[in-house]
């Protein structure tokens, strides 16, 4: 089976097809998608800025980004569910799409991204990182993450 | 003049029009107006979960505010002059869309809630500063900013929908 | 004083609700377009709006008995349609062309379009939310 062909099942099989009937399926769960796209917007800020020194300079990053680090994960969770269910109402096209594959391989670079070399230099205490990887490593991350939703965003125009 | 033929009269200019029928500008606009709320509300989010003592709890209420709030404060710029461009795209369809008037009293009323919370309680904050879990009014503050702020998106994502909903 | 801007606010926000009620004009609940209901159309074109985010052609279609309805087709956002082809001048009132695409839940004369065709064949995909608008082959359904 082909991937357009795995597309085209997903798109029309049995469960989501009831779901779809309902007019009001997809503009709940992109709305959904926008909160979550909130949540990370603000988890990820809270450690960035902290890490280019822009805000809550007085705290040490590695506090901020414990907790951070629960929310940013919450807020994957409600995107990536909505975003699997907003891709089976579009599989076929979505296929097609150049910048959904940008989007998925920044998403897939900047999770991983943000378990490995920004989470080292997150819990790293203060005298161990100079200012310039910290910045380096805000920029990065908040490059990445507009990657994805800027893919998002175009994938959405209609 | 009534504000419906203003609008209309709006409408009818040729910046208005370029606009609306452009290739690209709208959509750049309509794109950064998005994204932007990962800004806006993404730092609002934050206050507001740790006025309902859900995040940051060992870090002072007032640190949080005042390190965060310039963020949130320049996303809101932003969402509102995108917001403006987008509105004068079509002034007299954004006018009458339902959506759209919801979206606004909501707005009003999230900026009416944050100004009422930096006058009364919050002026007293000296006294709970520290408290990993703020006082019920702070809480209550916090909670209302979020199903406010939730209502706006969900009010500005079914603006589309106005066309098929309602005729 | 902070009552008093409390009620003041919520009078307003009220308002502003209630302003919008003489804004519905149906209350025909549904959305989008309906996958299981194609239309074929063929009819003059009457207004061509190459807006953003959705450009819509409108047309008057006559019936096997005579009536007339104007039917509205919506599209993608003008970028996607100038780049298929479609311009302002391309598509001058009174043009007579055929447009394929779904139809309105809603029962309206309103759907989601998938291409224009010109009379001498010439087809012209709508790149909007219709499946294949974007020219790309849909696998058939089961």
């Amino acid at each position: 089976m082909s991937l357009l062909e795995f597309c085209r099942w997903l798109q029309y099989s049995a469960p989501l097809h009831s779901m779809r009937e309902s007019p009001v399926f997809f503009p709940i769960v992109a709305t959904i998608h926008l909160m979550g796209l909130a949540l990370i917007g603000g988890a990820v800020l809270v450690v960035d800025l902290r890490l280019l020194g822009v805000a809550l300079q007085n705290q040490p990053v590695a506090g901020l980004a414990h907790d951070a680090e629960r929310w940013l994960f919450r807020g994957l969770v409600v995107m990536v569910t909505t975003g699997i269910l907003l891709f089976m109402c579009f599989a076929t096209k979505y296929y097609y799409l150049t910048f959904f594959w940008v989007k998925m391989a920044a998403l897939v670079a900047v999770i991983v991204f943000s378990r490995s070399v920004h989470r080292r230099v997150v819990l790293a205490s203060d005298g161990e990182v100079s200012p310039v990887r910290r910045k380096m490593v805000a920029l990065v991350s908040m490059f990445l993450w507009t990657t994805v939703a800027v893919g998002g965003r175009y994938i959405g125009f209609p | 003049m009534s504000l419906f033929r203003f609008f209309e009269w709006l409408g009818n200019t040729s910046w208005s029009i370029a606009f609306h029928e452009s290739r690209y500008v709208f959509l750049i606009v309509l794109m950064i107006h998005v994204l932007t709320l990962s800004v806006f509300v993404g730092t609002a989010l934050m206050i507001d979960l740790r006025l309902l003592g859900k995040t940051m709890t060992d870090v002072p209420v007032s640190q949080v505010m005042t390190r965060l709030m310039p963020w949130t404060e320049a996303g809101f710029l932003v969402m509102i002059v995108t917001g403006a461009l987008l509105f004068y795209a079509a002034p007299v369809a954004r006018y009458e869309n339902i959506f759209f008037r919801l979206k606004m009293a909501a707005l009003v009323m999230a900026v009416m809630n944050i100004w009422l919370f930096r006058r009364s309680v919050y002026r007293r904050v000296g006294e709970w500063d520290l408290d990993p879990v703020p006082p019920r009014r702070a809480r209550i503050a916090g909670a209302l900013s979020l199903v406010l702020l939730a209502l706006i998106i969900t009010a500005g994502r079914m603006m589309a929908y106005q066309d098929y909903w309602f005729g | 004083m902070r009552m008093t801007v409390k009620i003041f606010g919520v009078i307003a926000a009220l308002g502003l609700l209630l302003a919008a009620v003489p804004a519905i004009a149906h209350h025909s609940f549904a959305a989008a377009f309906d996958e299981n209901n194609p239309i074929n159309l063929q009819g003059t074109v009457t207004k061509v709006e190459l807006v953003n985010p959705h450009a819509w052609i409108w047309i008057d279609v006559k019936g096997a008995d005579g009536t007339v309805t104007n039917w509205g087709i919506e599209g993608g956002p003008p970028t996607n349609l100038l780049r298929n082809g479609i311009t302002k001048t391309s598509l001058p009132i009174g043009t007579e062309v055929k447009l394929f695409g779904y139809r309105a839940k809603s029962g309206e004369p309103k759907g989601v379009g998938v291409f224009v065709e010109y009379l001498d064949g010439r087809k012209v995909f709508m790149g909007g939310s219709a499946p294949g608008a974007d020219g790309n082959p849909t696998p058939k359904k089961e």
